[in-house]
């Protein structure tokens, strides 16, 4: 009986031994996590502005990265009116190695004021499950940038007016020239036929 | 009188002649009327022959898109290519010269000297670079500077292309998780035995001073959910032990507490002195509440704590 009774309690310990490895273990595994998370954001706004004319539309994108795989939230927390994140998912996975891409369109109402200046701020927060029995840290990165209202820029081509000047006064010289050698040979040719 | 018109005939025609003949080549005499354009200023490539033969000229180099950089600690390869021709043929360049620079203003140079030929024809080549690039290099316009030589060292550059380096809002936080010996109802002051919490800005942008906070929650007892070691009783420091203690109450309101003397540098955190790149966030349990029972309290109920940089 005695003996039987030690064996439960030996039985016991293990389980107990084992649990506390294990629990140990979970510990240490969260312990060493390393929450890593990187927003960018492109094309490059210099001093985190772009400007834009009333009426215009401007695709932006977001380049999120991390060192383990990671679900992260984009939500627009200012500047919705102008701003849309056009993806159809408001969760991206985000695995290692990968630059993922989150797509937005800034719209410029054709009312809008010139000088106007909207604020946009998206944040971007990684889904970190919470464990029991721990007290567990997520991230979360904020992209502000500002949307300065400004007069329609006019569409140039590729040369600038003074090298079209130059390039349409070649062509009028060529012309020029050419019907001059024309007249010449005609001249010339009339004179021939009168000897 | 007819010998005379037949002369200034002759001489006119003679002119024009010449004037069409020399536009057809490559730098005629109507390349007078393209180049002075009356601008102000103009960036010219200019080759340099110190050698026999002509000078090679980088005639194209690939489109850039924006770069954004691989988050730190890891490395980034930017590949450039570029097309060089040769009029005495694709063979007179020195393979091995090819290289390239891509500089900043108040940023170290990056480049690669041994840029490799991808392959060549008749009088041209084409030539890939890659060149390492750090999560710490600025954002904005680079420019890239190209050259190569042929066998006879005549020198070919190009410096008119640039692009541009993204900015990157980036940082790692570890430990992730947090963890406190028993602690006692009552208790004062305690704080975490694996703190403090050390931030890393892995991306090239500069995080503020008023650009760190904390979204806290309570940590509810597992058992007992009523009872919790409530946000507000604990506090957010850049300095270590009691000091912790005397930083900014994280209330559980919902909203980020900005925890105002954290910053982050941008440089490369991997030195690890606590300055270059990093911050260290220490946070301290100021009171244990004296109804507090014996068992579990996490965050697995009101969910994980958020450290966000703006």
């Amino acid at each position: 009986m005695i003996e039987r009774q030690k064996k439960i309690n030996t039985l016991k310990m293990r389980k107990l031994r084992f649990l506390v490895i294990i629990i140990s273990l979970l510990v240490i595994m969260f312990a060493s996590y390393i929450s890593a998370f990187s927003v960018a954001i492109t094309p490059y706004m210099p001093n985190e502005e772009i400007r834009l004319a009333p009426g215009n539309v401007k695709e932006i994108k977001f380049i999120l990265q991390n060192k383990d795989p990671v679900d992260a939230k984009a939500t627009v927390i200012e500047g919705s009116e102008i701003f849309q994140l056009t993806d159809e998912k408001e969760i991206y996975r985000v695995n290692p190695g990968e630059q993922v891409p989150v797509n937005g369109r800034i719209t410029i109402p054709a009312a809008a004021q010139l000088g106007q200046i909207y604020t946009v701020n998206v944040e971007f927060k990684t889904a970190i499950a919470s464990q029991e029995g721990s007290f567990t840290f997520g991230s979360a990165i904020g992209q502000q940038f500002k949307i300065i209202v400004v007069e329609e820029q006019k569409e140039t081509s590729g040369l600038s007016p003074i090298s079209a000047i130059s390039t349409s006064t070649t062509w009028l010289l060529a012309i020029i020239i050419g019907i001059i050698i024309l007249a010449i040979i005609v001249w010339l040719i009339l004179k021939r036929k009168s000897k | 009188m007819k010998n005379k018109r037949m002369v200034i005939y002759s001489i006119f025609f003679s002119i024009i002649i010449i004037l069409l003949t020399t536009s057809l080549i490559s730098a005629g005499f109507l390349d007078w009327f393209k180049k002075i354009t009356g601008e102000a200023t103009q960036n010219v490539n200019v080759n340099i022959s110190i050698g026999a033969g002509t000078a090679p000229v980088i005639v194209n180099v690939s489109g850039m898109a924006d770069f954004t950089t691989n988050q730190g600690p890891a490395k980034s390869e930017l590949h450039i290519n570029f097309t060089v021709l040769d009029s005495d043929g694709a063979a007179n360049l020195n393979i091995t010269s090819a290289m390239i620079n891509l500089t900043k203003i108040g940023e170290a140079t990056r480049g690669n000297s041994s840029c490799a030929q991808r392959n060549s024809w008749g009088n041209f080549a084409n030539y890939t670079c890659n060149v390492t690039m750090w999560w710490f290099d600025a954002s904005g316009n680079w420019t890239i500077n190209i050259s190569i030589r042929d066998l006879s060292s005549n020198l070919a550059r190009n410096i008119t292309n640039e692009f541009n380096i993204t900015s990157a809002t980036a940082f790692e936080l570890s430990p992730a998780t947090l963890t406190y010996a028993a602690i006692s109802a009552g208790a004062t002051n305690q704080t975490p035995n694996n703190g403090p919490i050390l931030l890393n800005n892995t991306g090239n942008k500069a995080i503020a001073v008023g650009s760190i906070d904390v979204n806290a929650t309570n940590l509810k007892g597992e058992t007992n959910s009523a009872l919790a070691l409530w946000s507000g009783n604990f506090s957010a420091n850049v300095s270590s032990g009691t000091t912790s203690c005397a930083g900014k109450f994280l209330n559980d309101t919902g909203l980020y507490n900005i925890v105002s003397p954290a910053n982050l540098s941008i440089g490369n955190y991997t030195a690890n002195n606590n300055v270059t790149g990093q911050e260290q966030l220490f946070l301290c349990l100021t009171f244990a509440g004296s109804e507090l029972s014996q068992q579990a309290y996490s965050t697995s109920s009101a969910g994980a704590w958020t450290i966000r940089t703006t």
